[in-house]
């Protein structure tokens, strides 16, 4: 690890928190660990903004909450995709693929 | 947009706040144990496992404050706060607010009540369906106020293609009898389109159709008051003849409650033209006989612009037609019929609403001058914030949320003493001012008081808000009392103060310069004897009163008065002085003019004794005797400015003039046989013009009778009503009026508009000068230490005194030049409303300056003279 974890790209919190909930319901602190799990450390998720953000999304009805046991019998909150969140997610990515490419083709031009 | 479920979530975290609370805190507790559980497992100790996490992901505190703040309904919950936070803070400071909201009160609640009258009289629509499509048509090319005629009316209607209808109407006054008391009644003899014209439908019955415009077709339609009041809402009315004027009209319809036409005046009654066609005048046939209004809808798709066009060609057409009587009739004037009803005011309450818009503005200033003053007080208090993390916005939306709240306080209280100052404007108005009596507070004028509240609160509340705002943290805390003197903010302060003193300087010089015109109004010679004198009039129809019955019952009835106890003269007249002048042109034997140069005079008809009634002085002759009568040869009276201009160098006795006005068999030659003083006959504000009189028994038609009393006038009344009976019991008496009543009438609207600008100047002057005493105090409270340290070097309590009287008096200088210089170029407005009086009249401006520079002396004198006393030890002991 050279570079030390920063934020997550402007804009993208909301569809890497949609990604996360979609392979399994997991609550807060999971949701974290997993994004920085999967970027390999690239990623540091801060607590304010990740709560802001799932706010926002459960507002949206696009992904739901329960209190439910941990695996530590610790009390928390799980949240779910809901079929709304799930067109959003998809919809989010193939946007993200295309801007993505282009942003690549652009860097790239000698 | 936010959707519905984030409104609902919103506003069930409002709702069950402690609920949501609670849930977030234990969510975040969790999260951050969890992440201190996964530390602890690579062996760090608990409180600095918990250490670590705070610093990588943020406080559980601050993400709340973040998550909190996220969503919509935080928005509300502080403003909620800055409410209730304001509120403390208006109620711990009495003084602050009760001046503020005073302040505000009487500049809402004055621009409130002159908006409600502005938006009754000129803005609110006609009561007439689709109003912006009805327009007045009127003759030119005859000077003003143009009445057509009934030839040109019908080619008006019958040539245009560019009003759906048209419609004549001219008022007449009637007696009404068989009804109970014999009654006067206001009629409108309309062409049968009127109704349709207005989109007007009747209550009960049917309005006009095109056959009762024709000959033995008398028919009438009753307003709902006539109804209700003289015939009992009877519906057996319809088809009942009704008698006016001993003539029989049957009745046909009534125009349910509040119908009223022409929308300025209280008609009792409309009735068809079949009337004028049966009049023996040439009313009806004569080119020459201007007696109607008209007005027209336009069509659905017609432009006046466009309806301009085809009228003027009509008119064109008939002036090549009928040369002798519309040669010069070669346009016609169209305007919307509201513009005909109050364009002759909109100036007048134009300059009350400006007048009332510059106190509103001295308000604005005053408030944004006490709030500074308070901010610098609380200036720790907003450090504190500002150090504790409140961003610059958020400071602004606190103070300005008080400002708000204030200027919502003041509304309200301003729109109760609108409500009040509207009844006493309707009550003092001036009764010519048109639509007036309908005026009040509606929907409409409650919206312009919110948002006057509301743009109100964004002028004054947004300069001390932004300052407070800018306001350096770190240099506040510093200091230990909070009092640099804040220099910058004195010089912002000292600016607002000259704005308003040049404010006022401006109102006050308006005002000035209107009650000067005013006094020399009200100080002009009449050329009469106006005190004590009372005026009426009474219908004597024809028949049975032909001429020389009116002669006979004049003759009866005079003498009879004049024995009245208290009366020491009796006259009748036609043209009573202020009422209705009327024009006619005329030959001089042995003299000829000049084309466009030809003789024209006001002309009257007075019995002998109205010259000694009156109180008008004879100058030379004789004065008419009961032997100038129908019989006897024609005479004239001429007054002293006929004399003048047409006899500049001869004695007019014995000459002879031939008026091209009759009654009575032809245009006989009369002799001048006397000239007798000036009278004002139309406005007090114009020159004398020439006049003369003719013998009520030549010339037997009247409009008034005139007493003179000893006492009060109007305690003759119920003797007049009693003569008159004696005589004929079938005669009402109507328009009874004292002279006095009469003149005061006459200038009612100057008075009106003098009275409420003087008003407003003097609340101006007082705004002002409560501004400027809150200033000068404010800058001896912040300079205390300074002149402690002065008188403790030596200078003596009276320079001291001078140097701050000094410093206030500059201000106001400054004032008083910017009012003086802004005055000269905008009280050109007032020219049409000044007699005698030039906008830039010096007297004026300097006695205004000299004014406000004493008031601003004494505003500054009370803080001088603290200054005077400061104790140079408890000064210096201050700091």
């Amino acid at each position: 690890m050279t570079d030390k974890p920063g934020d997550v790209v402007q804009g993208t919190l909301d569809m890497l928190i949609l990604k996360t909930v979609a392979l399994e319901p997991t609550h807060g602190y999971g949701i974290a660990i997993r994004i920085e799990q999967m970027s390999k450390g690239v990623f540091r998720v801060n607590a304010g903004s990740l709560f802001v953000a799932i706010q926002r999304l459960q507002r949206d009805g696009l992904i739901r909450s329960e209190w439910k046991d941990t695996e530590n019998s610790r009390r928390a909150k799980y949240y779910t995709l809901t079929e709304r969140g799930r067109k959003r997610l998809d919809s989010e990515k193939r946007q993200w693929g295309r801007q993505a490419a282009a942003i690549a083709r652009i860097l790239e031009a000698s | 947009m936010p959707s519905l479920r984030n409104i609902v979530a919103g506003f069930r975290s409002l709702f069950q706040k402690q609920r949501a609370d609670r849930e977030l805190d234990e969510e975040l507790r969790g999260f951050m144990e969890m992440a201190a559980e996964e530390r602890m497992k690579q062996g760090r100790s608990e409180k600095d496992a918990l250490r670590v996490v705070r610093l990588e992901r943020g406080g559980l505190e601050a993400a709340k404050e973040l998550v909190h703040s996220a969503g919509w309904e935080s928005l509300l919950e502080t403003c909620w706060q800055d409410l209730c936070y304001g509120l403390r803070q208006l109620r711990r400071n009495p003084g602050f607010t009760a001046v503020a909201v005073l302040t505000l009160a009487l500049g809402i609640g004055a621009n409130t009540a002159i908006f409600s009258v502005v938006n009754g009289v000129l803005l609110r629509p006609l009561p007439y369906a689709n109003p912006d499509r009805l327009v007045s048509v009127q003759e030119t090319g005859r000077g003003s106020g143009n009445p057509a005629s009934y030839p040109d009316f019908f080619d008006w209607q019958s040539q245009n293609h560019v009003f759906s209808n048209m419609a004549s109407y001219h008022g007449n006054e009637f007696t009404l009898t068989g009804a109970g008391e014999p009654a006067h009644v206001l009629a409108v003899v309309a062409s049968a389109d009127l109704f349709k014209v207005l989109q007007a439908n009747p209550l009960l019955g049917r309005t006009f159709e095109p056959q009762d415009d024709k000959r033995g077709h008398d028919v009438a339609v009753l307003s709902y008051s006539l109804w209700r009041g003289t015939f009992h809402e009877s519906p057996g009315i319809l088809g009942q003849s009704i008698t006016l004027n001993n003539e029989r009209f049957t009745v046909i319809g009534v125009m349910p409650e509040g119908f009223q036409f022409p929308p300025e005046s209280r008609e009792d009654l409309w009735i068809s033209t079949a009337v004028d066609r049966e009049s023996s005048s040439n009313i009806m046939t004569g080119r020459g006989y201007y007696a109607l209004n008209v007005i027209a809808r336009l069509k659905a798709e017609t432009s006046l612009a466009s309806a301009q066009t085809e009228m003027n060609l009509i008119a064109r057409r008939l002036a090549q037609e009928y040369p002798e009587s519309n040669a010069k009739l070669t346009t016609v004037k169209l305007m919307p019929e509201i513009e005909r009803i109050v364009g002759g005011v909109r100036a007048s309450l134009f300059l009350i609403l400006g007048a009332v818009v510059g106190v509103l503005l001295i308000a604005c200033v005053n408030l944004a001058n006490l709030s500074l003053a308070r901010n610098l007080a609380r200036e720790k208090e907003i450090a504190v914030r500002a150090a504790l993390g409140a961003s610059p916005a958020r400071i602004f939306r606190q103070l300005f949320t008080e400002s708000v709240l204030l200027s919502l306080l003041g509304g309200t209280a301003g729109v109760g003493l609108a409500a009040w100052a509207t009844t006493e404007l309707v009550r003092f108005a001036p009764e010519d001012l048109p639509r007036i009596a309908q005026v009040g507070l509606d929907w409409p004028v409650l919206a312009f008081a919110a948002l006057l509240s509301v743009g109100t609160a964004m002028v004054f509340g947004s300069v001390p808000a932004l300052q407070a705002a800018k306001t350096n943290s770190a240099t506040s805390m510093k200091d230990g009392h909070g009092a640099s003197p804040g220099i910058s903010q004195l010089r912002l302060r000292s600016g607002l103060v000259v704005a308003e003193t040049g404010l006022a300087v401006v109102l006050l010089i308006a005002a000035g310069l209107l009650i000067s015109s005013y006094m020399r109004l009200v100080r002009v010679p009449l050329g009469f004897n106006p005190n004590g004198l009372l005026t009426f009039t009474f219908d004597l129809p024809s028949p049975p009163y032909g001429l020389p019955q009116t002669v006979g019952f004049m003759n009866e009835l005079l003498p009879r008065l004049r024995a009245l106890p208290g009366v020491t003269g009796a006259a009748a007249d036609w043209s009573l002085p202020f009422s209705n002048a009327v024009t006619t042109g005329l030959d001089f034997e042995g003299r000829t003019f000049a084309p466009g140069n030809t003789p024209v005079s006001i002309f009257d008809a007075v019995t002998p004794d109205y010259f000694r009634t009156m109180g008008i002085p004879l100058l030379e002759g004789r004065i008419f005797t009961d032997a100038d009568n129908a019989k006897s040869p024609p005479v004239v009276i001429i007054n002293e400015a006929f004399a003048r201009r047409y006899f500049p160098n001869e004695s007019p006795l014995g000459k002879r003039i031939k008026p091209s006005f009759t009654m009575t068999n032809g245009y006989p030659w009369r002799e001048i046989v006397a000239v007798v003083g000036n009278t004002k006959l139309v406005d007090l504000s114009e020159d004398f013009r020439p006049e003369f009189y003719m013998p009520f028994a030549q010339i037997p038609n009247f409009s008034a009778v005139i007493l003179r009393a000893q006492g009060d006038p109007l305690g003759l009344v119920s003797a007049v009503r009693t003569v008159l009976a004696s005589l004929d019991k079938d005669l009402p008496i109507y328009d009874v009026e004292t002279m006095d009543g009469y003149m005061s009438s006459s200038i009612a609207a100057k008075r009106f508009i003098t009275l409420l600008l003087g008003l407003f100047a003097v609340l101006a002057l007082v705004l002002a000068t409560v501004g400027m005493y809150g200033v000068m105090a404010f800058s001896v409270g912040q300079r205390t230490r300074e002149l402690g340290i002065r008188m403790a070097l030596g200078a003596d309590r009276q320079s001291v005194m001078q140097m701050v009287l000094w410093q206030g008096a500059r201000l106001a200088l400054v004032g008083v030049a910017i009012g003086i210089a802004t005055a000269l170029a905008v009280t050109r407005v007032l020219a049409g409303f000044l007699f005698e009086v030039h906008p830039t009249d010096p007297a004026t401006y300097a006695a205004i300056a000299i004014l406000l520079i004493l008031v601003a002396s004494a505003a500054c004198y009370i803080p001088a003279r603290r200054a005077m006393r400061v104790d140079p030890m408890v000064a210096l002991r201050y700091e």
